[in-house]
C-alpha cells in the first residue's frame, strides 16, 4: 500500500513537471547581410512570457555593422560580438490571443519569435515602433555586411 | 523406474523454480516503476533548472573555463537515467537472486519415496497461478525494457539536438514526434531479438502448464484409483 501511495505521487510529481515543460520555449534566426540596406533584428514574445535572447554578431571580413537602437544609441562593430537580452514576464499568465508587429507570428502555441528583418522600410519601422495588444518586442537596426544569429529562450510562467 | 521418477521429478521442480524466479519479475514491477519514476522527476528538475537558470541569469553568467550550462544539464540528465536504468534493472535481478530455489534438493536425493513425498505437496492452483504470474512478469519485462531504450533514446536525442541548437551548430529547432519516431525505430531494432526470446519462452510456460494440468489431473485419477 505505502509502494501504491509512493508510485503515485512520483507520478503525479511527473505530471507537473511535463506541464511545466511545456511552458519552454527556443526559437532561432541566422541571416548573412549583405546588402547596402538596413535590416532589422526583431524580438518579440507575448507578455506573459519571461524571455532571454542570445545576438551574436560578425562582420565579414574587412568590413563593420552598426547597430542602430531605437533610442538613438549606435555601436560600431568590427569584430566578433555578442550581448543577451532578457525581457522579463510583465503580464499574468492568462492566455489569450496576443497580436503583434506585421510578420511578426506570436500566438499561444508560438509565444516567443525572432527574425532578421531585411532590407527595412519607414514603414516597418514605425510598425515596430507601435504599440502591441499583449506582445513585447525589443529590436534594433542593423548596417553593413556581416552575419546574425539570435537564440531565443522563453518561459511562460 | 524409480531412476526416472526422481530425474522427472528433478526437471520439474528445476521448471518451477524457475517459474518462481519469473514470477519475482512480475513482482519487481512496482519497485521497477517507483525507480523509474524518481528517475523521471530528477532528470525533469534537472532539465527545468537549467532551463529557468538560462533564462532568467544567462549563459554567460557561467565562470568561464566551466562546461556550459547546458552540457552540464545534459550530461548530468543522462548519467541520472543511467543510473535509473542500473538501480532498476539491479533491483529486479537481487530480488530474482534472492529467490529460494533448490530446496527439494535434499528431499529428491531419498529417491522415489522423497519424489513421491515432494509430487503430493505440490500445490497445483499456486502453481498454475504462479505460471500465469510469470508469464505476465516475462511479457512485462520484455516491453519495460523496449520502453527503457525508447525513453533514453528519446532524452539523449533530445539533449543533443537540444545542444547542437543552443550551441549555433544547428538553426533547426528540435522536433520532439522525429526524436520519437527515430528513437523507437531504434528501441525496436535493438531489443527485437530479446522480444523474440521472451515471447519463446512465455510460449515455453504455456506448454508447461498444460502439460502440468494434464499430469494433474492424471495424477488425481491414478490417486483415486489406488
Amino acid at each position: 500500500m505505502k509502494k501504491s501511495w509512493l508510485l503515485f505521487t512520483l507520478l503525479l510529481a511527473v505530471a507537473i513537471l511535463v506541464s511545466l515543460i511545456f511552458s519552454f520555449h527556443s526559437v532561432s534566426a541566422f541571416a548573412d547581410l549583405n546588402s547596402s540596406n538596413e535590416s532589422a533584428v526583431v524580438i518579440s514574445k507575448a507578455t506573459y512570457v519571461s524571455l532571454r535572447a542570445q545576438i551574436y554578431i560578425s562582420p565579414f571580413p574587412n568590413s563593420t555593422l552598426t547597430l542602430l537602437f531605437p533610442d538613438g544609441s549606435q555601436k560600431t562593430v568590427t569584430t566578433y560580438y555578442n550581448f543577451e537580452v532578457f525581457l522579463p514576464n510583465t503580464a499574468e499568465p492568462i492566455r489569450y490571443l496576443p497580436t503583434g508587429p506585421q510578420n511578426i507570428y506570436i500566438s499561444n502555441e508560438h509565444p516567443i519569435d525572432a527574425q532578421v528583418i531585411p532590407n527595412i522600410t519607414n514603414d516597418t519601422i514605425s510598425n515596430l515602433n507601435g504599440s502591441f495588444s499583449k506582445v513585447s518586442v525589443y529590436w534594433f537596426e542593423i548596417q553593413g555586411n556581416g552575419s546574425v544569429s539570435i537564440s531565443v529562450f522563453g518561459v511562460g510562467i | 523406474m524409480e531412476q526416472q521418477l526422481s530425474s522427472k521429478m528433478e526437471e520439474l521442480l528445476r521448471a518451477l523454480d524457475q517459474v518462481k524466479k519469473y514470477r519475482e519479475i512480475a513482482a519487481s514491477m512496482i519497485d521497477i516503476a517507483i525507480i523509474l519514476s524518481a528517475t523521471t522527476v530528477a532528470v525533469l528538475v534537472l532539465v527545468i533548472s537549467g532551463n529557468l537558470w538560462t533564462i532568467f541569469n544567462g549563459v554567460t553568467t557561467i565562470p568561464e573555463n566551466h562546461l556550459p550550462l547546458s552540457a552540464l544539464v545534459g550530461n548530468g540528465s543522462i548519467l541520472v537515467i543511467i543510473a535509473g536504468i542500473t538501480g532498476a534493472i539491479l533491483r529486479v535481478t537481487l530480488r530474482v537472486n534472492a529467490v529460494k530455489v533448490g530446496q527439494w534438493k535434499s528431499i529428491l536425493n531419498e529417491g522415489a519415496p522423497g519424489a513421491i513425498k515432494l509430487l503430493a505437496e505440490l500445490k497445483w492452483e499456486t502453481i498454475f497461478k504462479d505460471i500465469r504470474s510469470a508469464k505476465l512478469g516475462l511479457s512485462l519485462y520484455g516491453f519495460l525494457k523496449t520502453f527503457l531504450i525508447w525513453v533514453f533514446g528519446n532524452v539523449i536525442l533530445f539533449l543533443y539536438w537540444d545542444a547542437l541548437v543552443k550551441g549555433n551548430i544547428i538553426h533547426l529547432s528540435v522536433n520532439p514526434i522525429a526524436i520519437m519516431i527515430a528513437s523507437l525505430l531504434l528501441a525496436l531494432a535493438l531489443s527485437n531479438r530479446d522480444l523474440r526470446k521472451r515471447y519463446e519462452q512465455v510460449g515455453h510456460l504455456d506448454s508447461l502448464l498444460w502439460e502440468l494440468r494434464w499430469f494433474d489431473s492424471e495424477f488425481r485419477r491414478a490417486d483415486f484409483k489406488t
